[in-house]
């Protein structure tokens, strides 16, 4: 019975199968956002207001051919989807909407998960990284030093940002630092500082457009996925769209008060925070351009990672003061 | 672009009706005085083969298929064709005219063209553009 709830907890909920739907209902409602700012209509076809667009292009990519150049390493080049979706979906299952009780925690609920979620979210730029490299394309191997040294720019900010909550609810543990900001609501105002710096991190974490310097596509073609086709881009991208979905979970549980009421009202929670979060992310896109790689590096330790700082100081005074 | 002109904008454009419309289920007409593709009204034509000299994408091919009953034939290849609507301008007879439809694209451009077979029509050309006379024509 245990192994049978493991499984179901594994592929249906909140494993794969959840995620695969929201996922996709996510970069629908990306989509259609970024297509209302931008006057134009968005998916409006494929299911009732083109709600089943983002899957049709899911399965369209599964049905093209897949080819895989003859120089790069094949068994590397071809894990690295799996691998990256593996992560993602672990990532996901850290997020206190499915183990919100403290009193029974489930197996995925741990002192410390913030850490972990956070160190699961990097992974994913390591395997653009290595999509890159290994795709021995000039064009993919740029793309991979652009990931890699975007990393060394919006990393610390995000950490600091994301840590100075929980500094200030005095534990590593999610569901206990939502648990903290759900019993006195008037202390997330202290943290906007670091929640606009962790919005900012988190666009630069999912390449969105102002951060999109690794594929960007007028330079450099597709960047580090340009080798890549058919299922193993379909991976890729159901990969990015669930980062999209644990990235904006990480966001609302820290910054927006956590998921509360239990299961049903929980979730209800989680979609709306999730929403507003991916809402905010769509915003910053339509309203920025595409930067070069310096001036990423150069705004994140100039303005990013100074403003992390002095949240990280509210945060210690204000304990001080509270304590 | 400041973000503070940039912000408004767009969240008004969110409220706002979209610009574009749901395009190969709803289409908009074309401007009255688009440029199509040229077609011929073969009750018109009087074969002086002004269209076929002047066009200058060689786009317009004239052949007598049949000297006794002065019948001929045209065709039109529209992947030559520039949509100049030089061959509307020319035509004495006004036998040329431009279409409004702008979904030409095809397969293959064998099946880019437009022929019609006619017999040579016997219609007065049009008088050339009215200029005011000088004095008053004869009755």
């Amino acid at each position: 019975m245990a192994v049978l709830r493991t499984l179901l907890y594994l592929f249906i909920y909140p494993g794969l199968l959840f995620l695969f739907i929201y996922g996709t209902f996510c970069e629908w409602f990306d989509r259609k956002v970024y297509a209302r700012f931008q006057n134009r209509m968005g998916p409006t076809q494929t299911g009732k207001f083109g709600i089943l667009q983002p899957v049709a292009d899911f399965i369209k990519l599964l049905a093209k051919e897949d080819v895989v150049p003859d120089a790069v390493d094949k068994s590397l080049f071809s894990a690295l989807p799996a691998v990256g979706l593996a992560v993602v979906s672990v990532a996901a299952l850290l997020l206190p909407v499915w183990n919100f009780d403290l009193n029974v925690p489930g197996p995925t609920s741990f002192s410390g998960d913030l850490i972990v979620l956070l160190y699961l979210l990097t992974l994913p730029t390591l395997i653009f990284f290595l999509a890159g490299w290994s795709s021995t394309n000039l064009f993919s191997t740029v793309g991979a030093a652009r990931v890699i040294t975007m990393l060394f720019a919006y990393e610390v900010p995000l950490f600091l940002a994301v840590l100075s909550p929980a500094i200030l609810a005095g534990s590593w543990r999610l569901a206990e630092i939502a648990a903290f900001y759900q019993h006195r609501p008037l202390l997330l105002l202290p943290n906007l500082i670091g929640f606009f710096v962790a919005i900012i991190a988190v666009q630069a974490k999912l390449e969105r457009t102002p951060f999109d310097i690794p594929h960007a596509e007028t330079e450099i073609v597709g960047g580090t996925l340009t080798e890549y086709s058919g299922k193993k881009l379909a991976l890729f991208r159901l990969m990015l769209d669930i980062e999209l979905v644990v990235s904006s979970g990480l966001l609302a549980a820290v910054f927006l008060g956590g998921f509360p009421g239990g299961a049903i009202l929980g979730f209800i929670n989680f979609v709306i925070k999730t929403l507003f979060i991916i809402l905010i992310l769509s915003l910053l896109k339509a309203m920025t351009s595409r930067i070069r790689i310096d001036q990423v590096v150069a705004f994140s330790w100039k303005y990013l990672a100074p403003l992390a700082l002095v949240q990280l100081l509210i945060v210690i005074i204000l304990k001080g003061v509270l304590t | 672009m400041k973000i503070g002109v940039m912000m408004p904008e767009l969240l008004r454009a969110l409220f706002k009706k979209p610009a574009t419309v749901d395009y190969p289920f709803v289409r908009l007409a074309p401007p009255p005085d688009f440029r199509g593709s040229p077609f011929l009204k073969p009750e018109l034509c009087i074969a002086c083969l002004a269209c076929e000299r002047d066009c200058p994408a060689e786009a317009i091919e004239i052949l007598s298929t049949n000297e006794a009953e002065k019948r001929f034939m045209m065709t039109i290849h529209i992947d030559r064709c520039i949509h100049c609507a030089q061959c509307v301008d020319s035509c004495p007879t006004d036998a040329m005219a431009m279409d409004m439809i702008f979904e030409i694209a095809d397969v293959t451009r064998l099946r880019m063209k437009k022929q019609w077979e006619y017999v040579r029509a016997t219609v007065k050309i049009k008088p050339p553009p009215a200029k005011p006379p000088a004095s008053p024509a004869p009755a």
